[in-house]
């Protein structure tokens, strides 16, 4: 991403240049709201740093293909969340509290009235900038050529609030319709809708109407920050990737923040970045490859100038580069869609904005009270526990294994009530020619797809100390050479592991395949039983 | 105090990481590999939010979301931090967020300037600290501070840093510039903050000693960018041990051996300075300081504070330093925690 906006004229060649020589493919380029509105409700998307043009022409001219975001908050470093102040200021745009007092949010240095995605008035005002730049970067790129996705919505701002609030305008699902809104005015103002991708605030796990939208466009979403940790960043991807496969997903990932985001080294950044590819992030940005001002650890300096972290950037460009894109093979685990909305219309943690949560890689469990009911579940902790519960489960049998939205699992998947052990053992049957034994257990994450008529294992040790792998199945290659029988790899810490073989040679779970498995293990599990019976009573 | 479009420019990663985990050691970057790791470690922040006896989340800035049974009160929010480890808890009531946002929101105006707004918030906070809905261990601040006022708070950042001037923070490691920020007022607030890039480009190269460099890069600082209200020089080092002692001379006594110098030094920063010898004195330290010839370096800073403090006592300034005292406080906090040093070249020469 390049803030073009806040960088002076004179500066963004060499930008440009050094963008491409780092071996990025494309430019993301942030329109920003409050920078184009030269009067209420007239726009400039020509002059000075506003020049659209002048953008898309030099990252053609590099070689570069570009993103394009409108917003209308797209940006986490403008001032009012790259809102205009006419918009922050009018009374009828702000969210309430439930007595009526008007919502703040952190706009650092200062805080501000947070604009409700439920008032009509800041959905027409969101919608009318929208349609204008929409239409101008119609004009732009009259072909569509140039510019291969326009994001719209709000987002990846953490200190952005789309929880339930007290707008009198409010609807039903007020962050969908606001979504739907904005990806309609984009379609309208001459955008395909193929091209217009809409930006979510925090997670798929926090999102509730992340999982409606994606039926209709692909969506954009942020990683978690890289102190979150592996397993954070691991999940939220997979999480994404296997409830969008419809339109596809897009990833923002950190290099760097604003002000209030805490501090980060640019080789943890890049760590992440690594983190986030190998759990199947395919279209990503890194965000920020170059901002003018408040950005705080950008690849590159305000004028263009190469960092000493550039180098690790352009070494995870040629590595992600040739990483594989493929069908997942994995057990999943069912989040019911109740939990995330439970857990949002309780959240232990209001006032504070949910998506903050996400952005600290919690999970929708985690961010509300023990005590919610949900569904299958005798609480929304009893959900959270019997999730985690069989995530590490399943990990420790050496299994790839995803938690995904409920609608989006595939043939071999559990759901809230299940007996975690029986599940284990059926997905250790399904899965044997994916699996690996893990020592210490638990501490790497597997990750296996097929990609054509090859099949590849993805290994990560998540943790800080050395991981030993040993592949169940005979036959699987690391580069050109084979893994004999037997032979055991060491990852150091964050190292990570791919090995491959033909696709025929690894079997896919069908639901057919799970069945099978289920009845062939049936009798095992009746003499545990006759010994012990489960405690869940599953079986 | 900071426009809500400042200028910020010229901060690297490593530059920036340096100069906020001075006063935040617990923001430390982290690989992601090493987030379990972190689960270990002792020390960290408890949050937590209870309703009636029962804790709704806890959360373990070390540990992440953790379990914890029942509410002990407010007496047994000591124990609680030790059955957890942790050195700092912050807690509340599952209200009491929704109470502090309705608060805030019922009381704030949008053209409230960065003082008032965090007044309000502070007072609101502070309220419901007394109501016993919110509860901060260890206490850092006294219970008896009158919270200042937005217009003490003005007078005191007009003193430190006047209009159309800035200020200066160099901090050196192993010979070379560790950190380094350069904050500007223009009219009511900072319009600007430049990180070390940006200062290097003022001051070209430098020799790595501050005792020495200090005159070089005031100059250049001056000549590029303007008039500074002053600049503190020193080794991050000793920096990061002046602001976890709770020795008062300790800073008089830095400046004395010129571990830290400031160039130029203001008058505020002599009173502040002599008003620790003085502190040290009244508590007895004086024995301590008596027994080291830094002493006599520093006796006469010590006369002159003593005339100073007679003559503006009564002022906001001596109120502020009186009561509220932020670099007591801040020691308060940084003494129950560890310095964390980053590794100088874990990212490659471009």
């Amino acid at each position: 991403m390049v803030r073009f906006g806040t960088i002076a004229r004179a500066h963004w060649g060499r930008v440009v240049d050094a963008v491409a020589s780092l071996g990025f493919d494309a430019i993301d380029i942030p329109l920003v709201w409050r920078e184009h509105e030269v009067g209420p409700g007239t726009f400039d998307f020509e002059q000075g740093t506003r020049a659209l043009d002048e953008m898309l022409t030099l990252a053609r001219g590099a070689g570069l293909g570009t993103i394009v975001r409108v917003g209308p908050v797209c940006s986490d470093e403008a001032p009012a969340m790259g809102l205009p102040e006419r918009i922050v200021r009018d009374v009828a745009c702000q969210a309430r509290t439930p007595r009526g007092n008007t919502v703040w949010v952190p706009d650092p240095p200062r805080i501000m009235p947070w604009p409700s995605i439920a008032s009509e008035a800041y959905g027409r005002e969101a919608s009318a900038w929208v349609t204008a730049a929409c239409q101008a970067i119609a004009r732009s790129d009259p072909d569509g050529t140039l510019v291969s996705r326009v994001i719209v919505g709000h987002g990846p701002h953490p200190t952005f609030r789309n929880d339930p609030e007290h707008h009198p305008d409010e609807g039903p699902d007020p962050a969908l319709t606001f979504a739907m809104r904005l990806a309609d005015a984009a379609n309208a103002a001459g955008i395909a809708r193929d091209r217009v991708t809409i930006s979510i605030t925090g997670g798929l796990q926090i999102a509730p109407c992340a999982r409606t939208l994606a039926t209709t466009n692909a969506l954009a979403l942020a990683s978690p920050h890289p102190s979150s940790g592996t397993m954070a960043v691991w999940r939220a991807v997979q999480h994404g990737g296997a409830s969008t496969r419809l339109h596809g997903l897009h990833w923002d990932v950190w290099c760097g923040g604003p002000v209030f985001h805490p501090p980060m080294r640019g080789a943890h950044a890049v760590e992440a970045a690594r983190v986030a590819v190998l759990a199947g992030a395919e279209s990503v940005t890194v965000r920020m490859a170059c901002a003018g001002s408040r950005w705080i650890g950008a690849i590159l300096g305000e004028t263009g100038g190469r960092r000493a972290h550039s180098a690790l950037w352009a070494d995870w460009n040629a590595w992600a580069g040739d990483m594989a894109i493929g069908e997942d093979i994995a057990a999943d685990l069912v989040e019911p869609q109740e939990l995330v909305r439970a857990a949002r219309d309780d959240a232990s943690i209001d006032p504070l904005p949910t998506p903050f949560a996400a952005f600290l890689g919690w999970t929708a469990g985690q961010i509300a009270s023990d005590d919610v009911a949900v569904a299958g579940s005798k609480s929304l902790a009893a959900a959270e526990s019997s999730l985690a519960g069989a995530e590490r489960s399943l990990r420790a049998a050496g299994l790839p294994v995803r938690r995904v939205s409920a609608g989006a699992e595939g043939p071999l998947a559990w759901r809230c009530g299940d007996s975690t052990a029986g599940f284990t053992r059926r997905a250790t049957a399904a899965l044997e020619s994916v699996a690996l034994d893990v020592d210490p257990r638990d501490a790497a994450i597997v990750r296996a797809m097929i990609c054509g008529e090859r099949a590849e294992l993805i290994v990560l040790n998540h943790t800080a100390s050395p991981v030993r792998v040993r592949p169940h199945a005979e036959g699987w290659r690391r580069g050109d050479d084979i893994v004999e029988p037997g032979t055991t790899v060491e990852l150091a810490g964050g190292e990570s592991l791919r090995l491959h073989r033909p696709a025929a040679e690894v079997r896919v779970p069908s639901a057919d395949a799970v069945i099978a498995s289920r009845t062939k293990r049936r009798p095992a599990v009746r003499r545990r039983s006759a010994a012990r019976p489960p405690k869940d009573g599953a079986q | 105090m900071i426009a809500h479009d400042v200028h910020i420019a010229g901060f690297a990663p490593r530059s920036w990481h340096r100069l906020v985990t001075l006063v935040a050691p617990g923001l430390v970057s982290r690989a992601p590999h090493e987030h379990l790791a972190r689960e270990s470690e002792p020390g960290g922040t408890l949050f937590v939010l209870y309703e009636g006896d029962r804790v709704q989340r806890a959360w373990h800035s070390h540990r992440g979301v953790i379990a914890i049974k029942g509410w002990p009160g407010a007496d047994g929010v000591e124990s609680l931090a030790a059955a957890h480890n942790a050195r700092f808890v912050i807690a509340a009531e599952t209200t009491a967020l929704d109470e502090w946002s309705e608060r805030v929101g019922g009381r704030l105006q949008l053209d409230d300037d960065a003082w008032t707004t965090t007044v309000v918030a502070l007072d609101a906070l502070r309220e419901l600290a007394d109501d016993g809905r919110v509860h901060v261990w260890p206490r850092l601040v006294p219970a008896r501070v009158p919270m200042p006022n937005p217009a003490m708070l003005r007078t005191a950042f007009d003193l430190l840093l006047p209009d159309g001037k800035s200020a200066l923070l160099m901090l050196f490691d192993d010979q070379a510039l560790d950190t380094a920020v350069l904050v500007r007022r223009r009219g009511a607030a900072i319009d600007e903050v430049l990180g070390p890039e940006i200062i290097a480009h003022m001051t070209g190269a430098l020799g790595g000693d501050h005792r020495r460099d200090h005159r070089h890069v005031r100059a250049a600082v001056e000549r590029e960018h303007g008039p500074l209200a002053f600049g503190m020089f020193a080794e991050t080092s000793r920096v990061h041990a002046l602001l976890r002692t709770d020795e008062p001379a300790a800073w008089a006594m830095a400046m004395a051996a010129r571990d830290v110098v400031f160039d130029p030094m203001p008058a505020w920063l002599t009173l502040a300075a002599g008003a620790g010898v003085v502190r040290a004195v009244a508590r007895g330290s004086g024995a301590l300081l008596g027994r080291t010839r830094m002493f006599q370096s520093i006796a006469p800073a010590l006369a002159i504070a003593r005339s100073a403090i007679e003559r503006v006592r009564g002022t906001p300034v001596t109120q502020l330093l009186g009561g509220l005292q932020p670099l007591t406080v801040l020691a308060g906090v940084l003494r129950r925690t560890t310095p964390r040093d980053s590794p100088a070249h874990d990212e490659p020469t471009p």
